[in-house]
């Protein structure tokens, strides 16, 4: 009886005790801190190959959900040179919906020779979708220390499957 | 060890301090396991708090608070949300005012006690360190209530671990947020006494067991977490509804409490509440007043007109900080700051022709005495207003019931590819009915046959009822009230597990645990129930997991596999209920039944806080938002 009410003294005192270490009383010890800001669109990317997608489909919902889901497949990519933080974009256009879609990837020193680059889902609602087919962009740039560029873009058809 | 003994020194010198401590222990938790399941419910409200608005209402109320806080009843300052013309904020007299005023003062003290937190320790530890107390609270009285040392020593020990783990995952809580902190601590704890008082209901009606499990089936099987940390009415509502039932109960059985002697101080306190509940929610707090009353009094031993001026003495105080505020805001006591329809325009239709019908009815009363009547005519009529106004949205609700079969059915069924069911806002279907977000109400099927067997009293002398049957008829009118208030209102939108009628969750979840064939088939095979719901949660989540992974594009998916799961279980449950079998096997297949819906429920709760709603991955405590980090399944 007596060991477990001291256990539990104990755990409670350590607990009391961090935390009070925790704030402005001991300004010499941070517990809780911002994780460090990295310094992004730095360094250098060469792509020495693309491989774009063929096909982006926009389908229908399962399990009853009520909306169409943008589905594009991944883009492969291959360096032959990267340093530092460079950032690849891709990106969708479709003109037609007035719709546009980037996902931004960060590079870092645990990217190896080749990547695959993905675009974020997002969903239309049935009244968007009027026809079976729509012409989209695909577009892929990088931005590093040498500025914004593109790397490579091409014309998809976007077909839609219900 | 001298620590102890100073602790115990304390203890032994202050007796009257004890005595306090005891009363309040019982008053609020009435035994250790009600104590267990409070500290069981903070911990996990804890583990799926965001510290993040999810809906722009909130906004309303933070901002409120903010101005509360620093001495302005008027919004003030914006430092919530995009501007003051969020929703739910109104204008009176060119100022805006806030909404939900109760919730907005009882935070109040929260408010200033995290600022002064704030001043002395990083907020992120202090409170990663309060629900770690919370942890071990839990722990050490599971200990005391399995009379096994191990239990708390083994218990402790963990707990220190996981402050530990969160510790070195912290990251700093922004410490000018206080206002949604405290607002998102008040209703997290008012949340935690749904379960406490609906354990505390059933342990004095049955046994502390079915307590216990309906309790678990509460916490588990209902979307209670999900709401528990958000600043909205509903899980007060709930609360309150259940506190009602609780008070009910207790007027119709002798006393034994060391605070209240009397019955009926209780049937005042469960009209104080109500009285208290408008200060957040009129049009609601309306709703329940008529349903206790229309309960209470016709089934009441005791209707002198001495008790009924006494119960009305009660209400009447109960009313006054509403009041108050009312007056403060509008000018009018009874003009809440919210009307009772939020679209106005057909509230206000039903309210114009009201008052058109009694003019004509007193102009045929002949000239005197309607001069002379006048006077109490408009005050009759501004009395009766705000009721006229409740019938109208109940009539109402039962004409879509009637002529909009489909949207009833959306709401309460099945809510899929419907787009009347979708939000406005955002394109998924991320609205599912109530018996998606808690399948285990399908049980409530099982009340056909018993009400084919119910005798209704067949001549007034049988009017009084028992405790339990005056409970019964409570949950039954409010459960009624409450779908016909909100089901005019179809289809409605932004409402994530059907949140307007929240308070059908703690109603339903009572209503099903009194039927005969749940309440034995729990109480012979609890450990089978609790073993399904275990096992639910840690391999049908796995399962589940992988299935979102595999199979799912985005979040109205998602919710709609999870619906889909739900009213898989929900068809052989119901099917089992309406039998209504509970010896030997049956029995046993509606324990696993019960568990295995009241599971998928818990999978959704936990997914959804981790995943669909991560709301940035804002999780208070920094092994869940590293938990959330880690995880992306689409």
């Amino acid at each position: 009886m007596e060991q477990t009410r001291a256990v539990i003294t104990g755990v409670t005192s350590v607990m009391l005790a961090v935390t009070l270490l925790s704030g402005p009383l001991v300004p010499s010890v941070t517990l809780a801190s911002e994780p460090e800001p990295v310094a992004l669109e730095t360094g250098n990317v060469t792509v020495s190959a693309v491989e774009m997608p063929d096909t982006v489909t926009l389908e229908a919902g399962s399990y009853g959900a009520a909306s169409y889901y943008l589905n594009a497949p991944p883009i492969h990519v291959q360096f032959s040179n990267r340093t530092g933080r460079p950032t690849l974009v891709y990106e969708l256009t479709i003109e037609e919906l007035g719709y546009s879609r980037t996902t931004n990837h960060f590079l870092d020193e645990s990217t190896g020779d080749a990547y695959e680059l993905t675009l974020a889902s997002d969903t239309f609602t049935d009244a968007e979708i009027q026809r079976e087919q729509y012409n989209g962009t695909v577009t892929v740039s990088k931005r590093d220390d040498a500025g914004h560029g593109v790397v490579a873009t091409r014309n998809v058809t976007i077909s839609v499957i219900e | 060890m001298t620590a102890t003994g100073f602790v115990g020194d304390l203890r032994q010198r202050a007796t009257a301090l004890s005595d306090i401590r005891r009363t309040a222990y019982a008053v609020l938790f009435g035994d250790r396991l009600g104590l267990i399941v409070f500290l069981a419910t903070v911990v996990l409200f804890g583990l799926v708090w965001r510290t993040a608005f999810l809906i722009t209402d909130s906004y309303t109320l933070a901002n409120g608070l903010y101005s509360l806080s620093n001495g302005h009843v008027a919004l003030t300052d914006a430092v919530y949300g995009p501007g003051l013309e969020t929703p739910g904020a109104n204008r009176y007299g060119g100022q805006r005012f806030a909404r939900n005023y109760g919730v907005i003062v009882l935070s109040l003290p929260v408010v200033f006690a995290l600022d002064l937190l704030t001043a002395v320790v990083e907020l992120r530890i202090a409170l990663v360190a309060l629900w770690s107390l919370a942890l071990l609270a839990f722990v050490v009285q599971c200990g005391h209530y399995t009379d096994n040392e191990w239990v708390s020593v083994g218990g402790s020990v963990v707990v220190l671990g996981l402050f530990g783990l969160n510790v070195a995952l912290a990251q700093p809580l922004d410490a000018g947020r206080t206002h949604l902190y405290a607002l998102q601590l008040t209703h997290l704890l008012i949340a935690a006494f749904t379960p406490v008082v609906l354990y505390r209901l059933f342990s004095r009606m049955r046994t502390r067991r079915l307590g216990f499990l309906s309790a678990v089936v509460l916490t588990a099987g209902t979307p209670l977490a999900f709401w528990a940390s958000v600043p909205k009415r509903h899980v007060v509502t709930g609360t309150v509804v259940v506190c009602i039932a609780y008070c009910l109960y207790r007027s119709r059985m002798p006393t034994d409490g060391s605070l209240i002697t009397q019955r009926r101080t209780f049937r005042a306190l469960a009209y104080a509440l109500v009285g208290l509940y408008a200060w957040v929610h009129a049009p609601e707090a309306l709703l329940l007043c008529v349903a206790v009353v229309v309960v209470d009094v016709p089934t009441a031993q005791d209707n002198s007109p001495r008790t009924l001026a006494r119960i009305g003495v009660v209400f009447a105080l109960s009313l006054l900080p509403f009041i108050v505020t009312n007056i403060a805001i509008s000018g009018s006591p009874i003009k809440p700051p919210r009307v009772i329809s939020r679209s106005g325009s057909i509230g206000g239709d039903i309210a114009g022709s009201a008052s058109g019908d009694g003019g004509g009815g007193s102009g045929s009363g002949g000239g005197i005495s309607r001069t002379l009547l006048a006077p109490l005519f408009t005050l009759i009529e501004r009395g009766m207003q705000p009721l006229v106004l409740l019938s109208g949205e109940l009539i109402r609700g039962l004409d879509t019931i009637q002529q909009q079969p489909n949207d009833v059915y959306h709401a309460f069924v099945r809510s899929g590819n419907a787009s009347g069911a979708l939000d406005i806002a955002g394109e998924e279907s991320v609205n599912l009915s109530l018996l998606e977000s808690a399948p285990v109400l399908v049980a409530m099927v099982g009340a056909l046959p018993v009400l084919r067997r119910l005798r209704l009293p067949s001549s007034m002398g049988d009017r009084v009822l028992g405790a339990d049957r005056v409970v019964d008829a409570f949950a039954v009118t409010a459960f009624v009230g409450v779908v016909l208030l909100y089901a005019g209102r179809l289809p409605l939108h932004a409402q994530v597990t059907a949140r307007y009628v929240f308070p059908l969750y703690p109603l339903g979840v009572y209503l099903v645990m009194r039927l005969p064939a749940v309440r034995e088939s729990l109480t012979n095979h609890w450990r089978v129930f609790l073993w399904t719901v275990t096992g639910t949660v840690l391999i049908g989540g796995q399962l589940a997991l992988i299935f979102v992974a595999l199979t799912v594009n985005g979040i109205g998916e998602a919710f709609q596999l999870h619906a889909l799961l739900g009213l898989t279980i929900a068809v052989p449950l119901g099917s089992w209920a309406v039998i209504g079998r509970s010896e030997g096997m049956a029995g046993q297949t509606g324990a696993v039944l019960l568990g295995a819906a009241t599971g998928v429920t818990t999978v959704f709760l936990l997914l959804t806080s981790i995943e669909y709603y991560a709301l940035g991955d804002s999780h208070l405590l920094p092994m869940m938002r590293a938990l959330a980090e880690l995880v992306t399944l689409y």
